[in-house]
């Protein structure tokens, strides 16, 4: 089931500051996709691509046009919509399973219910044997996706990440990258992912909107099939295809071409 | 001596001084009023634990101070954090509260004394008052820093993850503050208790800080010494109990 304008962007612009001294972070972003669309964003630093992430958030208002999701306007933060930082943003003082649990404790869930989906979610993310222990017991990469799993325990109608991977080394974030394919695939959720790895959006997205700043808007959408055919294969294989390298080096080149206009 | 232990060397060291105490007071070297020796203190200790000091014994004046010590603490310890969290998190409340907490953090308790008895006589409530406002102020800007430093970021997941702003508050803010509040309190725990002894100097006849001036004055220096041991050894005590409770409780701090 996929419903056009699911997630909408309408003449979207965010201006910092008043006066001669203000920056336009954000200029007449439109944008929509459907549910269940991978959406990644790529862009040099300064294209506003975080700004319009936390738009859609609802931690920032923009100063005009709206935000919608499901047809009704964005106003502030809500557990329909989860999110994930590039740091893992722990609650410390909680076990994994009670960070986790956060969400739907907090908006007085049903604990039996709720108990049940902390439990998928942590055997999904294979943290249930660590459910006891505490963040700081944990390494970078389980800590992100107690993170995501904690996100996804409010099932929230999209997924909303600024450079998760972004802290965690090479070897980890291509196996994160794998599993947050595998649960996207799954469950078939809505996605925006923010990053700054081509080769990261390319491999993950159904679509890549790329983005060009000062100021910062939406210069060209690549819809790609990486993500839906990927299925089963191995991530190298897919990253080494031909057609792969191919999409790479298409995105790689606008994001190029900006920076030599500048 | 390099591959001594640490806890070796301090009692190594410990053992250095009492041993010169020792020599010192069996040669004769110093007068028994200056400088009691061991079997002084044994003595007095012994007359104190039975007899008493003028109607208590050592137990029951330490009884006292610790009371005093305890209620005074607790009441400025909480009321001040209490205080330091809405600070933390109203900044009209900070700029209205701020000026009041920060004249009287730094100032010596002894300078208030007088106008605590003028105020309230000389029975426990001036005595408490003063342990109370020594320990507010400290207590008030460990909670308040303890909410400034939370990350932006926590506070934006919990509402992200639905809490609302009375759960952000109870949920995460609190418990953020928790390691500063804990440090805020072992700190203002240490000023009451130095500030005891100018409490009890209002006049009474009974702790253990009142017992050493009050020895003091009558030149019983083996009395005055043996509260003195005492007075420390406590606080030793009670700073260590703060520090292993701090560490049960918030052994996620900083890591």
């Amino acid at each position: 089931m996929t419903r056009p304008g699911f997630v909408r962007f309408d003449e979207v612009s965010v201006r910092y500051g008043e006066g001669a001294g203000a920056v336009l972070a954000l200029e007449r972003a439109d944008l929509a996709f459907a549910q269940g669309d991978f959406v990644c964003i790529v862009g040099p630093s300064g294209c506003g691509k975080t700004t319009m992430l936390q738009t859609l958030a609802g931690f920032l208002r923009p100063t005009g046009g709206t935000v919608s999701l499901d047809g009704r306007p964005v106003e502030g933060p809500a557990p329909e919509r989860g999110v994930v930082f590039q740091q893992p943003t722990l609650f410390p003082w909680m076990t994994v399973a009670a960070n986790a649990g956060f969400g739907p404790r907090m908006r007085g869930e049903n604990r039996a219910q709720a108990r049940e989906r902390v439990e998928y979610w942590l055997r999904t993310t294979g943290l249930w044997e660590f459910r006891d222990r505490y963040p700081y017991e944990l390494s970078g990469g389980m800590q992100q996706r107690l993170a995501i799993a904690r996100a996804l325990c409010n099932e929230p109608k999209v997924l909303l990440m600024d450079e998760p991977f972004g802290a965690l080394d090479a070897l980890t974030r291509e196996h994160m990258q794998e599993e947050l394919h595998a649960v996207w695939r799954r469950t078939g959720m809505t996605v925006v992912f923010i990053t700054h790895s081509v080769e990261e959006a390319v491999y993950l997205g159904t679509e890549v909107v790329v983005m060009s700043p000062r100021p910062g808007r939406i210069l060209e959408r690549i819809p790609l099939p990486f993500a839906r055919e990927a299925a089963d294969q191995d991530i190298r294989r897919v990253k080494s295809g031909a057609g792969f390298i191919a999409a790479r080096e298409r995105v790689l080149s606008l994001i190029w071409g900006m920076q030599h206009d500048a | 001596m390099r591959s001594l232990p640490n806890w070796a060397v301090t009692g190594l060291s410990i053992l250095l001084v009492l041993s010169a105490w020792v020599a010192v007071t069996r040669l004769g070297l110093v007068r028994d009023l200056f400088l009691p020796g061991p079997r002084d203190l044994w003595l007095g200790l012994q007359e104190l634990l039975d007899e008493g000091y003028k109607g208590r014994t050592l137990p029951e004046h330490l009884g006292m101070s610790l009371l005093r010590v305890g209620t005074g603490f607790l009441t400025g310890a909480l009321a001040g954090t209490a205080l330091g969290l809405a600070m933390g998190v109203s900044r009209k409340l900070d700029a209205m509260a701020a000026p009041f907490i920060e004249f009287l953090r730094p100032l010596p308790q002894l300078a208030y004394l007088v106008l605590l008895i003028v105020w309230l006589g000389i029975g426990e409530g001036s005595k408490i008052s003063m342990l109370f406002l020594a320990a507010l102020p400290v207590a008030a800007v460990a909670a308040r820093d303890g909410v400034r430093n939370i990350p932006p970021e926590r506070l934006r997941m919990a509402a992200a993850l639905g809490a609302s702003p009375r759960q952000v508050f109870w949920h995460v803010v609190a418990p953020s503050a928790l390691p500063e509040i804990l440090t805020g309190a072992r700190l203002a725990l240490g000023i009451v208790y130095a500030t005891l002894i100018a409490a009890e100097i209002i006049a009474g006849s009974s702790g253990i800080g009142w017992m050493i001036l009050d020895a003091g004055r009558f030149l019983r220096s083996d009395y005055a010494f043996v509260g003195i041991l005492v007075i420390g050894l406590t606080g030793i005590a009670i700073d260590r109990l703060l520090l292993w409770l701090e560490r049960r409780i918030v052994h996620w701090a900083g890591r």
